[in-house]
């Protein structure tokens, strides 16, 4: 053909023609963010991602206006949707996210919470006191409450000796009370993330577990205490016990957070009312994994070296302290955005 | 149209009102509303179960290297009677510690990467977003993982351990369980209870490759100007249309494609030239029926579908 033929394109495919350089340049920019990272772009493609992100959003829009093809709108769709999410997300470093959390979310999701930390603590003691008095009752509750794995060679038929060289380590202990050690540890978180799950129950479930867990402690107490030994024990527990049990309360407390908000939202839709309690729970929850970690490492440093009962009382009350006064220490709250939580 | 073409066409349609169904709209702070896809129960269910068995697979590879290490010891050492005793309690807490590890923190680590997706996820291309269309927060993730112990693994490790109790009790138990686990087929936006208090959910992530336009080759090759229709041959048909005869086009089944193209010959009172190559004469009526219809939306007169006047 020696004419030129005159464009009988239509409109749209015109459209499409001029702007389809831009696409894939922003195509491959996301790959690239998506596969490794927003480091892996030059300064250079780092600004231009914002203007191709508009232009392809505009783009988006004439299409919907002049375009019947739903192959190009869906192409369109997406690499927009893609490109929102990585241009919308916020992007804090992670250290200034880490103090951020240590120094404001936690502590004051804590604060948040007292009437349920108070109603948490109760059923906990509730709990000890009913263990205590059914073993006083009948001892064989303390086999069928217990597990094996947590009484390990301990329990109704040991003798004063056998359970006085479970408190000072002896060697042959070793290996089985760091078995043990590793279950309670694991025990304890679960227990821990179950109140936090179950309070979406109502908080039934998480009252539940709070209070067999007290019971459980309450007939450990009673087993040593009828051998004399509650001083001891008492002491060999406070070490880990303090942290741990006020990681326990916490999980409870936020399991009732949950089950209140699910059941009482006030002026916000259950949902919405359950979201929201998410940013409390949130924080509380790594805060219970930390606090357990650290019960952990606290046990199994306490139990090989100190042997010194008052040293064992005088970290577990330090310990104590030491949280009470983390949480509870006077600090600004902090703006809250919306949509955006902790980390 | 025979009984096969007839459950064909409902199937399509079928499909078509599923997606309609699963979009979602998120609107971005310049106005423009986005289109994402709720993902499918079918997909998340393989996605659960694949990263099921790399956790299974990852706990046997540890498993197998806490053998090889206690043999290579024992081979070592020769007869070495306090190893003997400390192994199996060595071995029980190093899966212990794993399985935790992998129970609590597989999920919630790989969500909080920028694919958010586990490699399960990944692999049926799904993954979690935000529902108001924010950042996902660590909080978000962490909450909607704490659930998935109550919906999976307790399940799970009931099944698994055979434990045989009052039979009332289980029944109960497995109520309670129930709820949690047939959580999302009870609401629109198939959530799972982590889901609904973390505020997230689970979307499709196609990557969609911008395919050729249709109409391009039509416009552009003078052999297929032998099919020429007239306005009213266009005004056959509207824009629901349209998209369907795009997805034949491109779906570019032989039998369907002459199936179609002699419908639309009997609906516009084809008297032209005998159609030899379905293919063409299709893609000649899209390109034209394209044009016609684009036309009338350029002048505000838009045509839904053919009972649209």
């Amino acid at each position: 053909m020696s004419t030129p033929r005159p464009d009988l394109r239509l409109k749209s495919q015109r459209f499409r023609e001029e702007r389809a350089h831009d696409w894939k340049r922003l195509e491959s920019l996301l790959s690239r963010i998506e596969t490794s990272s927003a480091r892996s772009l030059s300064a250079d493609e780092l600004v231009a991602l914002p203007a191709l992100y508009r232009t392809t959003l505009s783009a988006l829009s004439v299409a919907r206006s002049i375009s019947l093809d739903q192959d190009l709108e869906a192409y369109l769709d997406n690499l927009c949707g893609r490109a929102y999410v990585v241009i919308y997300g916020s992007h804090s470093p992670l250290h200034r996210r880490v103090w951020r959390f240590f120094a404001q979310d936690w502590p004051l999701s804590v604060q948040r919470m007292r009437v349920e930390l108070l109603i948490s603590l109760a059923v906990l003691v509730i709990g000890m006191a009913v263990g205590f008095w059914l073993f006083q009752l009948d001892s064989a509750w303390f086999n069928s409450f217990v597990g094996e794995a947590l009484a390990g060679e301990r329990g109704p038929t040991s003798t004063r000796a056998e359970l006085r060289a479970t408190l000072y380590n002896e060697e042959e202990h070793a290996a089985s009370l760091t078995a043990f050690s590793i279950s309670l540890f694991t025990h304890n978180t679960s227990v821990a993330f179950f109140c936090i799950a179950l309070g979406f129950a109502l908080g039934i479930p998480t009252l539940m577990l709070i209070f067999s867990n007290g019971c459980m402690l309450g007939l450990f107490i009673a087993l040593f205490a009828s051998r004399g030994l509650t001083f001891e024990f008492l002491g060999w527990v406070s070490i880990h016990g303090t942290t741990e049990l006020f990681a326990i309360i916490l999980a409870g407390a936020a399991g009732l957070v949950m089950a209140r908000s699910v059941t009482f939202p006030g002026v916000l839709s259950r949902i919405d009312a359950a979201r929201k309690s998410a940013e409390t729970i949130g924080p509380v929850a790594i805060g219970v994994m930390i606090m357990l970690t650290i019960a952990g490492f606290l046990e199994g440093i306490g139990r090989q070296t100190l042997s010194i009962d008052l040293v064992r009382y005088g970290i577990g009350t330090a310990m104590l302290m030491l949280w009470l006064s983390y949480f509870y220490l006077r600090r600004r709250p902090r703006s809250l955005v919306s949509g955006e939580t902790g980390l | 149209m025979s009984q096969a073409e007839r459950t064909a066409a409902k199937a399509y349609l079928d499909f078509k009102a599923q997606r309609l169904a699963d979009s979602r709209f998120l609107i971005t702070p310049e106005g423009v509303p986005l289109r994402i896809e709720l993902a499918g129960m079918g997909q998340r269910l393989s996605a659960l179960i694949v990263d099921l068995l790399i956790m299974g697979a990852i706990l046997l590879g540890v498993g197998l290297l806490v053998l090889l290490s206690a043999l290579g010891f024992l081979a070592a050492e020769g007869e070495n009677k306090p190893l003997t005793e400390v192994f199996p309690q060595v071995a029980s807490s190093v899966f212990s510690l794993t399985l935790f590890v992998l129970r609590w923190f597989y999920f919630t680590i790989f969500e909080l990467t920028p694919r958010g997706a586990t490699p399960g996820k990944r692999i049926v291309k799904i993954r979690i977003a935000s529902r108001n269309g924010g950042r996902l927060s660590v909080d978000a993730v962490l909450v909607r993982n704490l659930f998935r112990e109550l919906e999976v693994f307790l399940p799970l490790g009931l099944l698994l351990s055979g434990l045989v109790l009052d039979p009332r009790l289980t029944f109960v138990l497995w109520c309670l369980l129930g709820v949690f686990i047939l959580f999302p087929h009870f609401n629109r936006d198939r959530l799972r209870v982590g889901d609904l208090i973390a505020g997230t959910w689970v979307i499709q992530t196609p990557r969609p490759r911008l395919g050729a336009d249709l109409s391009e080759a039509v416009i552009l090759t003078e052999s297929l100007n032998d099919y020429d229709f007239t306005p009213a041959q266009l005004e056959a048909y509207g824009e629901a249309e349209l998209k369907v005869l795009e997805d034949v086009l491109r779906e570019n089944n032989r039998d369907v494609l002459k199936r179609v193209a002699l419908r639309i010959q009997r609906k516009i009172d084809w008297h032209g030239p005998s159609v030899t190559a379905p293919r063409d004469f299709l893609q000649t009526y899209y390109t034209a029926l394209r044009a016609h219809l684009e036309h009338r939306m350029l002048m505000g007169r838009r045509r839904k579908d053919k009972h649209d006047r």
